[in-house]
Parts: C-alpha cells; sequence; structure tokens
C-alpha cells in the first residue's frame, strides 16, 4: 500500500489531521490515479456501510405524505393527480415525534399582544373570514351529559366543503348541517370560512380560509372526544362552558390551554418554512396564539407555559412530516392576563421612526402589523430599543391593551422617556409609557 | 417485498385518495433507496433526511410515474438527484467529496442507477464468502453493527492498529472481487 492509499483508508477510517489532508488533497492535484482510487475505495466503503439496517423511515414519511395530501387538498388540488378527496388518518391522533423541539423565543409584552390583538382584529377585518360565533347554545346540559356524535355549521362564506368520510367527493355545505365523526371540512381562498359549534354552542370553532380539518365528535362518546384534526390552515376554539375539554390536534406541538380562547395555526407552505428563526425541512410549524387564559405547549423537552398576548411557535427540526398532537382547549377559571410587573425606569437618547416596521418572518404571518407604528429609542449608552404604538384596545377582560402616546412629535428628538422595558440579549422593547418628554441637551 | 404488478395496483390506489397505502410501497423501497442516498451523496449524518425527502417527492409526482415501468429505478432516480445535490453542495468544501462527485458524474446515470445498486449489491453479497472468518466478522462488526475500532478489536482479540489493517484488507479485497465480478461487468 503506497502512501496516498494509507491517507485514503484513514480518511475512510477515522479522519485525517489538517497536514495529512493537506498532503492527501496535493496528491489528489498531482496524480490521476489517486483520485480513481480515491473514488472506489470511497465507493466500496459506502456500500459496505449500506449493510447496517437502516432506520425505518415508513412512519415519517406518512407524516409527512398525510400533510402533503391536506396541504394540496386545502389549495383545492387533487392529491396527487386524482379527483379524490384526502382520507381521514386513522390512529394518528397523539403521535409524539422524536428529536429536538424548539420553541420561538416568547415575544413579550406589549409584542405579543400587540399580535395576537392584531391578528385577532385582521381576522375580525376579513383577513381570514372569521364568522359570528353561533349563539345557539344546550344551556341545559351538564359536561358530563354532554354527548354528541356530530358537530352542527353555523354559519357558511364563501366555499366550504365537507366531505362525509363514506362519500367520494366534496359537496357545499350549508349553515345547520350536522357533521358526522370523521367528517372533512375544506374551505376555499377569496375570504371563505365557516363555523362550527360542538355540543350545542358549548365549543364554537372558526375555520380560517384555506383550511382542512376532520372533524371529531367521538361517536357519542363523553365530551372530551371533541376536536378536529387540523391539517393545513388556521383554526380558531372558543369554549363557551367551564369543564368543557377541545382537542385541536396538529402536525406538530402540542399544547393544553385552561382558558377560553385559543388560536392554532398550521404552516406547511414552502415559504413560510422559516419563522421566527425555527427551521423546520418540510415547513411544518405550528403557532398557537393565546387569546385569553393560559396555554401550556409541550414537546418532548418540556413545557412552556403561555398566557393571553403570547404566542408559542413550535416547529421539529429536520422534520419531514408530524404526528398529530393534542392542542387541548379546557375552558377553567380562567385567570386574568397581566403584564408582567416591571420597574420603571427612565431612559433617555434619540428617538427614531423605523421604515421597516416589523421583521419580515412577523409581516409575511400578520401583514395587518404594518399598520402599527415602531419606534427605535438609541439610548445616550447605545442602547436600542423598540417602541410600539398603536390604538389602544380592550382585552377580553376589560384591560386596555397598547400605548396610545403619540410619538410623533418625538421622532428624530433626543427624549427622556420614563416607562417598563424587557431586554433581551438579541432585543429590547419598550413595554410602558408613563411620560415621555423632549430634551435640550447643553450646547444645543 | 411487492412486486411489480403490485406495486401498480399500490400506486392506483394512492393516485385514486388511499394516501396510507403508500407506507407499503415506502416499507418496500426504502432498502433500496438509503443504497442509493448513502452512495450518491457520499458519507452523511443524517440520510434519513434524503430518503424522507425521496419518498415525499415521489408522493408528489406520483401521477408521473408510468404504470408498468421499474418503480424500483423509477425512485432510485429521484433518489439520485436528491443526493446529488446534497453532494454537490458539499463538494464545494471538501476536495475528497468533489472527487467522488466528479466520479460519479462522469458515470451519470449508470453509476448508480438501481440496476447497477442491484447488482452491486448482490455482487457484495457474493464476494463477502471470499472472506476469512476474521475479516468476514470484522466487516459484521465494523458495518453490520456500527461498533468502533477499540470495540471491535477487543472482540477479535486484536490490536487496534492490526484491526484497522484488516478492515483496510476486507476493503480493498472486496473492491477487487466486486471490480471482477461477472454481474457488473
Amino acid at each position: 500500500m503506497n502512501r496516498t492509499e494509507e491517507l485514503i483508508n484513514k480518511w475512510l477510517d477515522e479522519g485525517l489531521s489538517t497536514g495529512e489532508t493537506a498532503e492527501l488533497d496535493a496528491a489528489l492535484d498531482a496524480q490521476r490515479t489517486a483520485t480513481r482510487t480515491l473514488a472506489s475505495l470511497f465507493e466500496m466503503e459506502l456500500l459496505m456501510r449500506a449493510l447496517k439496517e437502516n432506520v425505518d423511515v415508513t412512519e415519517n414519511v406518512m407524516r409527512a405524505v398525510r400533510l402533503e395530501a391536506g396541504r394540496k387538498a386545502a389549495e383545492g388540488r387533487p392529491i396527487p393527480g386524482a379527483d379524490v378527496t384526502v382520507q381521514r388518518v386513522p390512529g394518528a391522533r397523539g403521535r409524539v415525534l422524536g428529536g429536538p423541539w424548539e420553541r420561538s423565543r416568547r415575544i413579550r409584552w406589549p409584542i405579543a399582544a400587540a399580535i395576537a390583538v392584531a391578528g385577532l382584529l385582521g381576522v375580525m377585518a376579513g383577513s381570514y373570514v372569521l364568522v359570528r360565533l353561533a349563539s345557539e347554545r344546550a344551556a341545559n346540559l351538564r359536561p358530563s351529559e354532554q354527548k354528541s356524535a356530530s358537530a352542527r355549521v353555523t354559519e357558511v362564506k364563501g366555499q366550504c366543503l365537507v366531505a362525509p368520510i363514506s362519500a367520494g367527493g366534496f359537496e357545499q355545505v350549508s349553515a345547520g348541517a350536522e357533521l358526522a365523526d370523521g367528517s372533512v371540512l375544506r374551505t376555499g381562498g377569496n375570504g371563505s370560512g365557516g363555523q362550527l359549534d360542538f355540543g350545542g354552542g358549548k365549543v364554537g370553532l372558526t375555520l380560517a380560509e384555506r383550511t382542512e380539518a376532520t372533524v371529531k365528535v367521538g361517536g357519542g362518546e363523553p365530551q372530551g372526544s371533541w376536536g378536529v384534526e387540523l391539517r393545513a390552515g388556521q383554526v380558531e376554539a372558543h369554549i363557551h362552558e367551564k369543564g368543557v375539554r377541545f382537542e385541536v390536534s396538529t402536525a406538530v406541538g402540542s399544547a393544553r390551554a385552561v382558558g377560553t380562547r385559543f388560536v392554532v395555526k398550521l404552516i406547511t407552505d414552502e415559504a413560510e418554512k422559516e419563522i421566527n428563526g425555527v427551521r423546520n425541512l418540510a415547513g411544518v410549524v405550528m403557532v398557537t396564539t393565546v387569546i385569553s387564559g393560559v396555554v401550556d405547549v409541550t414537546g418532548p423537552s418540556g413545557t412552556q407555559t403561555a398566557v393571553a398576548g403570547d404566542r408559542i411557535v413550535v416547529s421539529e427540526r429536520g422534520a419531514t412530516g408530524g404526528g398529530v398532537k393534542a392542542v387541548v382547549g379546557e375552558m377553567g377559571e380562567a385567570p386574568r392576563a397581566t403584564p408582567p410587573q416591571r420597574p420603571e425606569v427612565t431612559l433617555t437618547g434619540k428617538l427614531t421612526k423605523e421604515v421597516t416596521p416589523a421583521p419580515e418572518s412577523q409581516l409575511r404571518e400578520h401583514p395587518e402589523v404594518k399598520a402599527f407604528t415602531i419606534f427605535t429609542l438609541t439610548t445616550d449608552d447605545g442602547r436600542k430599543f423598540t417602541v410600539m404604538t398603536r390604538k389602544p384596545v380592550k382585552r377580553e377582560d376589560g384591560t386596555p391593551s397598547g400605548q396610545n402616546v403619540d410619538l410623533t412629535p418625538f421622532v428624530d428628538q433626543d427624549v427622556k422617556i420614563v416607562g417598563t422595558v424587557h431586554e433581551e440579549p438579541a432585543s429590547a422593547h419598550v413595554t410602558s409609557i408613563t411620560s415621555i418628554e423632549k430634551l435640550v441637551k447643553p450646547g444645543k | 417485498m411487492l412486486s411489480g404488478e403490485q406495486t401498480d395496483s399500490i400506486v392506483r390506489r394512492v393516485t385514486a385518495g388511499e394516501t396510507e397505502c403508500y407506507a407499503d410501497i415506502v416499507r418496500t423501497y426504502q432498502r433500496s433507496v438509503w443504497q442509493t442516498v448513502l452512495l450518491a451523496a457520499g458519507d452523511l449524518h443524517t440520510p434519513e433526511d434524503l430518503v424522507q425527502q425521496t419518498f415525499v417527492q415521489a408522493f408528489r409526482h406520483l401521477d408521473q410515474y408510468r404504470l408498468g415501468s421499474n418503480f424500483r429505478h423509477w425512485i432510485n432516480r429521484i433518489a439520485r438527484n436528491i443526493a446529488f445535490q446534497e453532494l454537490r453542495r458539499r463538494a464545494r468544501e471538501d476536495r475528497r467529496l468533489r472527487v467522488y462527485y466528479e466520479y460519479l458524474e462522469e458515470a451519470a446515470d449508470d453509476r448508480v442507477s438501481g440496476e447497477r445498486l442491484e447488482k452491486l449489491a448482490a455482487a457484495l453479497q457474493g464476494c463477502r464468502g471470499f472472506l476469512s472468518e476474521p475479516a468476514s466478522r470484522a466487516l459484521a462488526l465494523r458495518y453490520e453493527q456500527a461498533k468502533g475500532f477499540e470495540e471491535i478489536a477487543g472482540i477479535l482479540g486484536r490490536t487496534v492498529a492490526g484491526t484497522r489493517q484488516l478492515l483496510q484488507r476486507v476493503r480493498e479485497t472486496l473492491k477487487k472481487c466486486i471490480d471482477d465480478h461477472p454481474a457488473l461487468a
């Protein structure tokens, strides 16, 4: 064995030192035979490595395939190349993907609240075409008595199709229709949407446009089996009655809500596969926005608690699909959402208005954020704080949210701000403003 | 294991909406796709990603598969293209991978075709029969059970250096045997 072959074998077996790497690379540059030897020995090595029993990828592939089928169906495209509908996924609920899961940085108050409420406003304004919550309720039923083998469509806007599990294709559904367990709902684009209720109004569910979900009503089982399997798009669950449980199963992540309202959005578009720095090969990202109450979001590595105004992004690095995990909503004593108590600080610096109001990832998901005005305060010691203002709105619990301080007169001015802040290594925000005044610095 | 006809039947059902049937295809062809990915992408830390991508791509384009043709070759072509892209990307930074990429590229379709892979795998199995008992055992420990050199040395009662030499000789012996194998002539 000559020196080059020795180096090639060492490279294949254990790796080379820097000097040996340079020596081998030089030999490859100089000798045509060396490249042939390396290539054929490497091929042999790879062939032998293929002897190892490989990991069975069937389950992971099937998760991705189900999502792909759901996504295509939600877009109204056939699967794949045929005139058929998505099938119900038997036994998919509750599976947990292996591998690490990631949670984005908590979007802090008031940014999170702003985005959540803005999302809600945007939804109400028509982006997601939410329709009015159902008003009918079976008030006399106690939770333990709520047994229903169907969900009822209360409102439909635009294209809202349903495929009963026994049917071969989709057909337009009308308000009043009863949906059996396993029925697949699909909303079209252009402002389509739908509203369901479960248990005669105990749970209201809103489907945004381009959404596909399978209805679960448990075939008359006790409450707790109500829910949907979300395959694409977005739903908003509103649990109206204490003790009622409702599940939104999605491809990634798991959350348990002790509150009343939450939105789950499943992002599967290639273009959106990177969100808040969480990369996902298949572009499968679940975003849970908590509108009121508390949601515990659980992944393989633990549980994170989100309160009203927070948004939790759950993804799995490298996942090409996902088993369906549960997002459980249960109405309890919904705690009053209160922003964290922070001490007041005084900041001095220059206030500038931002041209780009928010990171691209946020704008992509929440185009309505553009309506907000975002400023940057660069303090005298060089720190940068984001200051976001908007028209204040009332949260569900009646507390005001938002800062209605008009900062426009202070743009490009040296200012003193008294208020609360939140700082992280990567970003800092002014979370509330008690007072602001122009500063006249000596010499100016 | 599915025959060609059975595979075609499943493809029909999947394209007709029975998505769950696709699992049978994955189970049947994943071994072959693994081999293709490993050979066409070179050394990888996470070949599973590429194997999964292959099957998802195949599902997306299942309507383009011509019934009656060889499904294994069709899906291996997808695997090879996906793995080649990965190899090309990594070859930009690694001289040795670039050599391998050029070696595969020269042979184009032939080198990592499904048909050649089947022959290679068969030839490898045949050639293993020519190895000595210690060499055969070392091969199994290293490649089938993915054990480290030290552990193999302990099992075989050899030094680590001796074990490395033994496995290098195994590699060269098998390479010569496969090069001369009539099925690959």
